[in-house]
């Protein structure tokens, strides 16, 4: 699964920790998601979307 | 949470393993001085509950024991795989039971709750430093 989750953190000038804290997850969780090592649980998800005030599917999409 | 528990059995393992090793090389000192064995324990348990709220510490500043976190996720991959590993380690140690009954149970039993703890910490060590790396 790809995501938009390292380009909306920029535009939105979040840092890593600032958006672990905000998610409730580790600043290495969201360092793994970024890098497309880790796919989020859906709840983890939806949280990180809401957080860019975007749908889940304008952040988290099928890889092909 | 899961992490700590393991900590707590491999700590009482590793103190019952000692403890079963002396039982078998010094049978008649250990008998003799009940209370060395007892401070003994005492300090490998202190030390354990040491690591574990210091781990807990840890695990609450960097909320990497959170359900959603990636750390979780190689935490119960680590489990599973260690799960397996016990298996295959507690069917030896039962067969080694077997064609060497001189060989006391207590000692195979801490012997396998040891392993499968260590298994688990270094499985995860690894693979969080792996995870680490590629990043």
């Amino acid at each position: 699964m790809k995501n938009a989750v390292l380009d909306l953190r920029r535009q939105d000038n979040l840092t890593q920790q600032d958006l672990a804290d905000r998610v409730g997850v580790s600043r290495q969780t969201i360092l793994s998601i970024e890098r497309g090592r880790f796919d989020p649980s859906l709840p983890l998800a939806f949280r990180i979307a809401r957080e860019f005030g975007r749908p889940i599917e304008a952040v988290f999409f099928p890889a092909d | 949470v899961k992490i700590q528990v393991a900590l707590i059995l491999g700590a009482w393992a590793l103190a019952g393993l000692v403890f079963s090793v002396a039982r078998v090389l010094f049978p008649s000192s250990l008998s003799a001085a009940p209370f060395q064995a007892s401070a003994a324990a005492l300090i490998v348990l202190g030390a354990a509950s040491l690591s574990f709220w210091l781990k807990r510490r840890v695990q609450k500043r960097t909320r990497s024991a959170a359900p959603d976190s990636a750390e979780t996720r190689l935490a119960t991959k680590a489990q599973a795989a260690s799960m397996v590993d016990g298996l295959i380690v507690g069917s030896l140690l039962g067969l080694l039971l077997l064609l060497q009954p001189g060989i006391p149970a207590a000692l195979m039993v801490f012997a396998l709750v040891a392993i499968v703890v260590a298994d688990f910490q270094v499985r995860y060590a690894i693979a969080l430093r792996q995870e680490k790396r590629a990043q």
